[in-house]
């Protein structure tokens, strides 16, 4: 058949139906999937086997594209099979070196698999690739926990240069810096959060407060202490602030910031006379605290002890028994009314004795000898004060009991043995141990210096200390920045140092984070793992 | 009681000196006394310092007993505690037993601290200054009738100078002086003793020294075992911050553990089990053990629930619209038939009534028929928060249901609800069910019904039976939702005749990389004790079930670090019906089954070793004399462990009903023979020669089937055995000696073989035939 031929039998109606079937071929054929959209359609279809099966065919190809390694890493994930899934995601990670998304998931699966130490890489550098907050604080959180304390403060300090600002890590940093003895380095970073006011828990203030003053920079110490206790008005943080400065030998400090942030009569004021009395000022620190007491509104029983303490150290007995009787004798700790009973006995104020003696408890008196000497030899059983005198040991006596004891063996008749040891205790008298003392308002005897030695060496050691310092009778506990507990304690159970500016604020802290633990409690059942709930 | 020479230093063993009756008279015991004090002199003599004896003529019971106080104010219940949460853990190792005593209540009298070996105290918050003093006033007299004090932390933080007096006799008591005096910033404090082995033991001691109390330890009455020195103008100032003594032990509230928040991680810087060993005054005992059967770490399973009905999406299952529960028993349950497994079903999720499904009964029903399945009960309604039941009001949890958000209804259900309401038709119920609960927002997941603790747990048991073969009961209650039941639910248990498990969450990997995170054995509720599982399952290592699946893998690490270098808990593989949904999840569940499969494991089902948990606090140790305990009251737990035990050996001829021993970690296991209601354990210095080996028998050393009632006979012996899979077992006997085995069930033969000892003494035995059903092994000598 010729071309003419076959022009005249193909109608042109033919010719476009012809070309539209080979469009629709050429388009359908286009129009079929690739292997990408069938490996997406196998996923969607949950058809999870065979997508694998061919991605798996592709990369044993030497495909290598993020496309298919991240579709790989998808169905990895899904079987469980970690080996693979880990080769995977390097491999992925290799492929894109400065994608952060890529490095992030690479971290959180050593981070889920638990790899650690491919983590902590993971996290260096992503943090090398693009600073993030979140990054450092993992590197820093997880140095810490494991005590590799270098790497944890060259981490800090990284970070630090890349602008990490977390106010817990700095102060972590400074003190890093203290154990390390560069107070003048760690003093500048705690200054440095103070400044931007974020340095808020006690102990953190009490570091740069102490730090300040070891820098020889006591006023910038005094002008900060000043702002954080006006604002917090917390008595126990500013006894122990002046407590500081006394620690430093820093009295006349010491007694500026207690008059800068006291009011006559309170606790604070009190500790003028106790730093007067640790001067050495006895005299004036007596003037003081009468003027106190006149002032003294409501003491707590804590205070009044205080005032007690500073009074008999101040050798005024008569004052201690006149403020005590306000404050009320039978509220008073037995251990203080003995105290006070004795320094009564030596200056003879029988009434004012007696007065005590009536709340003391036969429990207390039959353990105290000294005592109960005093009060045989006062109702004229001279035979009964000499037994219970046999039973004190002079070594273990304070000046104002020692003064006592050298009273009442004189008056049993036994001056020259008292005489002989307190000599060998190496105590002087100031006056002769049979001088009359009922006139006396002031122990008879005083301690010399090197009197310490064994005598005192078995006492407990708050007897040594100085008086702003013996006020702590008991652990004093700062607030710290963070009240987190460990997973599952209890909201009250605080876990690295227990809060703590006095109860009812521990109370109301313990109220609130119960509220709010009870209302999450009643969103969810807090499935917090650590503490046991299984579905 | 007759008097005592005991606690001297020793290094070897001596021969026993007994005690004498009474009833002799006086002179003659005169004379046995004089001659027993020169024999002592003779041998005191001749025997070197460092070789010294001990001579105990007393017998005495070993006092197991801690009690715990805590402030219910500041840690409200005792399961929230610290010593709950991190030191009961160490004290069930060493064998110790936690009481707990809420001191806002009545104060324990004299009588009942009668027993008790110590009191433990951790206490953090500041308690009212009246209640520290009464506080301290208890532990004065306590301590002052000779009970020891564990403190742990302040001893009564909030208390004022009027407990001073008190305070300084505790502290005596305990070798130290207290001083009163705090450092608060310790930057300047040096580290002038520490005991590495104490402290330092997770984690080492901070670079930043926290603040601490003074407390001085006093020469020749305390060990300070980390003593930190600050200078101060009155000189230095040394405070033992961890010390233990004769009256107890003391670590300092920051010496204790450290946490980390950024990670929210716990880790111990003391050493929990070398501080309380020493504080609780450290003597050789034999500690009941939970871990160990047969001289083998126990394997066991147990499956909650959960899940049950879900659909999978496991291929090839989820094409064919497969339950969850079905994919776990075709891929887990029924290949493992060598591997026991208590599978727990929740009530609600059978009972049609409540929502269940017919078609989850017909698993249930397959899966207690297999003789490895053991039945099980996840409760009826599934209780999240056990709490709320134990004063439950209808009311309120209607309140909740009626406040509980409704999800969305699709928009396919409204469509077709409009055109039937434009049709004058009732719409179509959608899915939504109002009485089951999609989350844990409500108290429990089926909610139709009220409350009734009596369905909750008889009725749940017994419907889980009603889908068992007849005669198969129910064995065990596996706790549900927050796991912390009270102590009513718990008795209901009891008083159904169940044991019971869950909770706990023990972990112990790189996530968790703390003994804090391993339980207790149980949890005190009232009178009654919750036995908590002895691993943590899926739903934690997947954070709560989101993902990723694959995070159940890292059990592995637990269950090594589990093993070495302590053994604290058995291989408990727990997981839930839900693992069949996700095939990570169930890869991971099939690794566990082929890991226990090829360990040297013996599986037990879950009740079991609940039951032996339970027996832990039954159990009674007496000393009878030197090296000789014996141990009664003890029920289904068949092992105690000694100690530090590398040059020690069982004296199996002096011991009664004691089947063999291992060692492992260096401690001793002794396997019990649970035929014999007061075993008697004798132990002999390794390096003599063993006489047992010359005797006709053989000892155990491990097995994987439950061996007991050993009977001697005429030239070997006879024991029942009972046990999953393959009869794996090591015996010891003299090198060389050979014994004909025969296995029987009744009368009929299964096996016969004849094995001899190697050089090292020991024989294997790989018995084929399953034990299912008790089985008897005759030993016969066959030269």
């Amino acid at each position: 058949m010729s071309s003419a031929e076959v022009r005249a039998r193909v109608e042109p109606h033919m010719v476009i139906m012809g070309l539209v079937f080979a469009s629709a071929l050429v388009a359908g054929y286009m129009l079929l999937p690739g292997e990408n959209e069938r490996v997406a359609m196998l996923e969607r279809d949950g058809k999870n086997l065979q997508a694998l099966g061919i991605l798996e065919a592709r990369f044993d190809a030497g495909d290598r594209r993020a496309r298919t390694l991240y579709q790989l890493v998808g169905l990895y994930e899904q079987f469980g099979q970690i080996p693979r899934l880990k080769t995977t995601l390097e491999a992925l990670a290799e492929a894109r070196p400065r994608d952060v998304q890529v490095r992030r998931r690479l971290a959180q699966f050593y981070s889920a698999t638990q790899d650690n130490e491919s983590y902590l890489a993971a996290l260096e550098q992503e943090i090398d690739v693009k600073y993030s907050e979140a990054a450092c604080r993992e590197l820093i959180g997880l140095h810490r926990l494991k005590g590799e304390f270098a790497k944890e403060q060259a981490a800090i300090v990284k970070c630090r240069q890349r602008g990490y600002r977390r106010a817990e890590d700095v102060v972590r940093l400074a003190e890093l810096f203290a154990a390390d003895g560069d107070a003048v380095q760690a003093a500048q970073l705690l200054r440095n959060v103070d400044d931007l006011k974020r340095l808020k828990s006690d102990r953190e203030r009490l570091q740069l407060f102490t730090m300040l003053v070891e820098a020889d920079q006591p006023k910038e110490a005094q002008r900060r202490a000043v702002r954080w206790i006006k604002v917090s008005r917390d008595k126990e943080f500013t006894l122990t602030l002046i407590e500081t400065l006394v620690r430093s030998r820093r009295h006349d400090d010491a007694i500026a910031l207690a008059r800068e942030t006291s009011q006559p009569g309170d606790a604070i004021s009190l500790t003028v006379a106790e730093i007067m009395l640790d001067r050495g000022e006895t005299v004036a620190a007596r003037a003081y605290l009468r003027g106190w007491a006149v002032s003294a509104k409501s003491p707590s029983l804590d205070t009044t002890m205080r005032f007690n303490d500073a009074a008999l150290d101040a050798e005024d007995a008569e004052t201690a028994f006149s403020f005590s009787s306000a404050f009320g004798l039978a509220r008073l700790p037995q251990l203080q009314l003995v105290a006070l009973a004795e320094a009564l006995s030596v200056i003879g104020r029988k009434p004012s004795v007696e007065a005590v003696r009536a709340v003391l408890t036969t429990e207390t008196l039959a353990s105290n000898p000294l005592l109960g000497a005093a009060e045989e030899l006062g109702r004229g059983q001279k035979e009964a004060s000499r037994e219970l005198l046999n039973r004190v040991e002079p070594e273990k006596l304070d000046a104002w009991k020692l003064t006592l004891w050298a009273r009442l063996m004189q008056e049993t008749g036994r001056g020259g043995e008292a005489q002989t040891k307190l000599r060998s205790l190496g105590v002087v008298s100031e006056r002769p141990a049979d001088t009359p003392l009922a006139s006396a308002a002031v122990p008879a005897v005083s301690v010399v210096a090197s009197r310490g030695g064994a005598a005192i060496a078995a006492k407990p050691a708050a007897e040594q200390a100085t008086r702003i310092l013996r006020r702590k009778k008991r652990a004093k506990r700062f607030q710290v920045r963070n009240v987190v507990r460990p997973p599952g304690v209890a909201a009250g159970a605080v876990a690295k140092e227990p809060a703590g500016k006095d109860i009812e604020k521990d109370q109301k802290e313990q109220k609130n984070q119960k509220i709010q633990k009870d209302q999450k409690d009643q969103k969810s059942a807090a499935p917090s793992f650590t503490w046991p709930f299984s579905k | 009681m007759r008097p005592t020479f005991r606690n001297r230093p020793r290094s070897g063993f001596e021969p026993n000196v007994r005690s004498r009756s009474n009833r002799w008279p006086a002179t003659i015991g005169m004379m046995f006394l004089s001659l027993w004090a020169g024999l002592l002199l003779l041998l005191a003599l001749k025997i070197p310092a460092a070789q010294a004896i001990e001579i105990e003529i007393t017998e005495r019971r070993i006092e197991r007993d801690v009690l715990a106080l805590y402030d219910s104010r500041a840690e409200k219940q005792s399961h929230e505690t610290r010593i709950h949460q991190f030191a009961e853990m160490p004290l069930n190792f060493l064998g110790f037993r936690v009481n707990y005593h809420d001191i806002n209540g009545s104060w324990p009298t004299p009588s009942e601290t009668t027993g008790y070996r110590a009191v433990l105290t951790w206490f953090l918050e500041p308690m009212e200054a009246e209640r520290a003093e009464a506080l301290l006033n208890w532990l004065d007299s306590a301590t002052d009738r000779g009970l020891k004090h564990v403190m742990l932390g302040e001893m009564a933080p909030g208390a004022s100078d009027a407990g001073l007096a008190p305070l300084v006799r505790l502290h005596e008591r305990l070798g130290l002086t207290h001083t009163g005096e705090y450092i608060d910033i310790a930057h300047k404090a040096r580290v002038v003793a520490h005991n590495k082995s104490m402290v330092g033991f997770e984690r080492p001691l901070d670079k930043v020294l926290p603040d601490y109390p003074v407390v001085v330890p006093v020469a020749g009455k305390s060990e300070a075992h980390l003593v930190l020195q600050a200078d101060t103008r009155d000189g230095p100032m040394p405070s033992a911050v961890v010390a233990t003594s004769a009256g107890g032990g003391f670590a300092a509230s920051n010496f204790t553990i450290y946490f980390e928040p950024t990670s929210d991680r716990v880790l111990w810087v003391l050493n929990p089990f070398e501080f309380f060993r020493r504080a609780l005054g450290w003597e050789r005992m034999p500690v009941p053990d939970v871990t160990t059967l047969s001289g083998r770490r126990m394997y066991f399973s147990h499956v909650d629930g959960d899940g049950w009905n879900n659909l999978t999406e496991i291929e090839p299952f989820r094409d064919q619209e497969r339950l969850s529960a079905e994919v776990i028993a075709e891929e887990a349950i029924i290949p493992f038939q060598d591997l026991p497994v208590s599978v727990a079903v929740i009530g609600g999720d059978l009972d049609p009534v409540l929502g269940g499904s017919r078609r989850g009964q017909a698993v249930a029903r397959l899966l207690f028929a297999l003789p490895h399945v053991e039945v099980a009960s996840h409760t009826y309604t599934h209780p999240y928060n056990w709490s709320f039941f134990e004063d439950y009001n209808r009311q309120t949890e209607a309140d909740a249901i009626a406040r509980s958000l409704k999800p969305e209804r699709p928009l396919r259900e409204q469509f077709i609800g409009t055109l039937a309401r434009l049709a004058g038709r009732d719409p179509p119920r959608g899915q939504y069910n109002p009485y089951i609960a999609g989350t844990d927002d409500l108290p429990r997941t089926y909610l139709k019904m009220p409350f009734e603790l009596e369905q909750e747990v008889k009725g749940a048991l017994k419907l889980s039976e009603s889908f068992a073969p007849k005669g198969k009961k129910a064995k065990l209650y596996q706790w549900s939702g927050d796991t912390t039941p009270f102590a009513g639910a718990v008795r209901a248990t009891r008083s159904a005749g169940v044991r019971n498990i869950n909770g706990g969450d023990s972990r112990l990997d790189r996530a968790f990389p703390s003994v804090a995170y391993v339980p207790a054995i149980g949890r005190q509720a009232g009178a009654e004790r919750q036995i908590y599982a002895a691993n943590s399952n899926e739903n934690t290592y997947t954070n709560d079930w989101t993902g990723p699946y694959y995070g159940f893998f890292l059990l592995e690490e637990t269950l090594k670090n589990t093993e070495m270098p302590r053994r604290l808990k058995p291989f408990n593989l727990y997981y839930h019906m839900y693992s069949g949904e996700k095939a990570a999840a169930l890869a991971a569940i099939k690794h566990f089954l082929r890991l226990a499969r090829s360990s040297a494991v013996i599986p037990v089902p879950a009740s079991l070793y609940a039951a032996i948990a339970d027996d832990f606090y039954t159990t009674e140790i007496r000393k009878v004399d030197t090296e000789v305990w014996e141990v009664s009251n003890r029920g289904a737990l068949q092992t105690v462990r000694f100690d530090d035990a590398g040059s020690l050996a069982l004296d199996l001829d002096n011991s009664r009903g004691v089947l063999g021993a291992t060692m492992h970690n260096g401690s001793l296991y002794v396997a019990l023979d649970s035929a014999v209601d007061v075993a008697r354990v004798a132990l002999r210095a390794e390096n003599r020669e063993s006489p047992e080996l010359s005797g006709r028998g053989a000892m155990l050393v491990e097995a994987r089937w439950q061996i007991r009632n050993r009977r001697e006979e005429d030239c070997g012996m006879s024991v029942d055995a009972e046990g999953f899979g393959r009869g794996d077992m090591i015996w010891r006997t003299r090198a060389g000696r050979a014994f004909e085995v025969v296995l029987f069930r009744g009368a009929r033969e299964l096996s016969r073989e004849i094995v001899r000892a190697g050089a090292d003494g020991l024989f294997r035995l790989q018995l084929e035939p399953d034990a299912l059903d008790p089985v008897t092994l005759r030993f016969t000598c066959h030269e």
